[in-house]
């Protein structure tokens, strides 16, 4: 139990200078000089103060001064009817004001007396001294103990400052230390020193905190990039992207017009294609003519392997779709259906309201969705966005095209856009 | 090397078709293209009848690719893979020798493989080589195989590769006649002569359509197209071809085949 209350006060110390330490450490330079003038200030007035006033500061616990000058009476305050003899006018109360100092002298010792010091038992001595030196002029004076004495001493002085265990006066005034205004200097080195050691620490702890923040901020940015990259990964696939940028490439050289078409195409595909996070739906128009750029570029390079048919009412083009499933649909049509496949085929985009739901269909004559499976995967992509966008108000309808290929339409509730939404 | 180098070039574009031809004609001029393929097809046919010393082949093309074409024809003449973007395959290309092209084509890394190509011509062709380019396609279609699925069930062989002297040459299985094991080797026949192979028979047993490539015997494949006539004496029993004097046996346990006849 003793253990864990020294701790406390340990820690309480350490947590203390610690906040102090970083309380210094925090002052600006100018705050910190000027706090030190009115530390020296303030050290030096109270100096002043205390010079005129020395015993306020250094108060013994004890200050007896006991003049005497008439036998001493009996204690009349424990047994006031043994007083028989009449008594001086001021006897009664000086023996009360005796008692007391007694009284005072008696616990002053027994306090001392659990000490084991050597100023304590210094002052235990003079302290009993004391005691009984009053005692005995009391014995004198008592009527009924020693009636026939006279006091030895008409007049009789004692005076005891007792203070810190040192009873000397002049040595206690002697020993009151250097003067405040070089302890508060020496304190304000002490501060100093600290406050300069601190701030180390605490620029160091700083500047790793910054590191450490920023780092986190990389990080998080980075994740962010990355998750945007493979976003447009997904969306624009390398293998498109390099085998156009060659055919732009080529035809810039064989055929101007035709390359500034082609690009044309790119530039309003690739627009359409970045992630755009913010929207969650977009209009059936829009999606459209990402895959009508998307499938001109595809018709430039794939030349008469390649047919496409876009048949998408006006009327719905401002309606609700998600974004870039229809064109994921087309890219894997073209991907796995049309360009592994020596002689080419068509691809026909449509839309159709049908019992209060739009449905959009893709159809290839290409390869068939049997004989490769990516293309199954990424329909279970589309199949799970199409659940979380509308749960069971949606459907991703397979079939087989004929004679050939894959018949995939998207079925979603009919939702026309905010009006503001409509404009492209 | 005594003739001007001969190539032909495999890719599904025209227009690439088109850059690339231009591009090679530009650079080097001595460079004589024979043919233009649209897919591993017809790349593969090219092959075999021109008989190239180049094969410049895009890799993602229709029918089979052209690393599946370049697993048939390794050897028969040099490759250069042409790509736009294949992540693994380049990884890969970069650490063997094998030389490739990024679409569009760069100009100066042009030159480079130029330069390489006509060093590796001038030390000309030999089975070494041959094996070595076969095992770095391997290794390259082992890489790419997360990249494409894999084609449901290996497809019959079609194509022979076949060393007569120092050359290798390429032919499609329908032109082989029938097929001999002699000692280690196998000897493949066709119309045009016969001509050594260093795979043992069980393979070819293995790999080939056994609807049309029958074994007859234990050492014998012979082409069904090419049987003329099926003759049983007693315990012997053997099988004529068309257009050919050879006479092969067929052992007991292979002649129920042609009791169906």
């Amino acid at each position: 139990m003793d253990k864990s209350f020294f701790k406390n006060i340990w820690t309480g110390i350490v947590g203390f200078s610690r906040r102090v330490a970083d309380g210094v450490a925090r002052l600006t330079n100018w705050q910190f000089i000027l706090l030190s003038i009115l530390g020296l200030v303030a050290a030096g007035i109270l100096e002043g103060i205390l010079e005129t006033r020395p015993a306020v500061r250094r108060a013994p616990p004890v200050a007896i001064t006991i003049h005497k000058e008439a036998p001493q009476a009996a204690d009349n305050d424990a047994t006031p009817d043994v007083l028989t003899p009449p008594q001086p006018p001021g006897d009664p109360l000086e023996s009360a004001i005796k008692k007391r100092i007694l009284k005072q002298i008696q616990k002053e010792i027994d306090r001392e007396s659990g000490a084991t010091d050597a100023a304590s038992s210094v002052k235990r001595e003079i302290l009993q001294e004391i005691q009984k030196e009053i005692e005995s002029e009391s014995d004198a004076a008592d009527p009924v103990s020693a009636n026939a004495k006279k006091p030895k001493k008409s007049k009789r002085s004692v005076e005891v400052h007792i203070g810190d265990g040192d009873s000397k006066d002049a040595a206690a005034q002697q020993n009151r230390g250097p003067p405040l205004p070089l302890i508060i200097f020496l304190l304000i080195v002490v501060l100093l020193a600290v406050r300069i050691t601190t701030r180390s620490r605490l620029s160091a702890d700083a500047r790793v905190q910054s590191a450490e923040a920023s780092a986190e901020m990389e990080s998080l940015r980075r994740q962010v990039s990355e998750a945007q990259l493979q976003t447009l990964q997904a969306q624009v696939e390398p293998h498109f992207l390099f085998n156009t940028l060659a055919a732009v490439e080529h035809l810039t050289e064989t055929d101007p017009p035709r390359a500034t078409v082609m690009l044309q195409h790119l530039i309003a595909f690739l627009r359409g294609s970045l992630p755009d996070m913010r929207e969650q739906n977009t209009s059936l128009g829009r999606e459209v003519d990402l895959c009508k750029s998307y499938l001109a570029i595809m018709q430039i390079r794939m030349e008469d392997r390649l047919t496409v048919s876009i048949d998408v009412p006006d009327s719905l083009r401002g309606l609700s779709f998600p974004p870039m499933m229809l064109q994921s649909l087309v890219e894997n049509a073209i991907k796995h259906g049309l360009e592994p496949k020596p002689e080419g085929g068509a691809i026909a985009l449509s839309a159709r309201i049908q019992d209060g739901r739009l449905r959009v269909t893709v159809a290839d004559t290409g390869l068939g969705v049997a004989e490769n499976a990516p293309q199954g995967i990424g329909l279970g992509n589309i199949r799970d966005r199409l659940k979380r966008l509308y749960g069971n108000a949606a459907a991703l309808v397979l079939a087989p095209n004929a004679p050939t290929g894959a018949h995939i339409t998207i079925e979603i509730p009919h939702v026309p856009l905010p009006a503001s939404d409509t404009g492209r | 090397m005594s003739h001007s180098p001969r190539a032909i070039l495999a890719d599904d574009e025209r227009l690439m078709r088109e850059q690339l031809r231009a591009r090679l004609q530009e650079a080097w001029p001595e460079l004589e293209l024979v043919g233009e393929a649209r897919n591993g097809e017809e790349a593969l046919t090219m092959v075999a009848k021109l008989r190239p010393d180049l094969a410049f082949l895009d890799i993602r093309m229709p029918g089979q690719t052209g690393l599946e074409v370049a697993r048939t024809i390794a050897g028969c003449c040099h490759i250069v893979f042409v790509t736009a973007y294949e992540a693994h395959a380049i990884e890969a290309f970069e650490r063997g020798a094998i030389d490739y092209l990024l679409k569009p084509v760069d100009n100066a890394r042009l030159a480079v493989t130029i330069a390489r190509l006509k060093e590796r011509l001038a030390a000309g062709h030999n089975e070494e080589n041959a094996e070595r380019a076969l095992e770095r396609i391997e290794t390259l279609l082992t890489k790419l195989s997360g990249d494409r699925p894999s084609r449901p069930g290996v497809p019959y062989l079609r194509w022979i590769q076949a060393g007569v002297g120092s050359q290798v040459f390429l032919f499609p299985v329908e032109e082989v006649l029938y097929i001999q094991a002699q000692d280690k080797y196998t000897v493949v026949v066709t119309a045009a002569g016969e001509s050594l192979v260093r795979k043992p028979i069980r393979e070819f047993a293995e790999t080939l359509d056994p609807e049309v490539f029958w074994q007859i015997h234990r050492s014998t494949i012979v082409n069904s197209h090419a049987i003329a006539a099926f003759k049983r004496d007693g315990e012997h029993a053997e099988v004529t071809l068309r257009g050919r004097n050879a006479k092969l046996e067929v052992s007991r346990s292979f002649t129920g085949r042609f009791r169906q006849m």
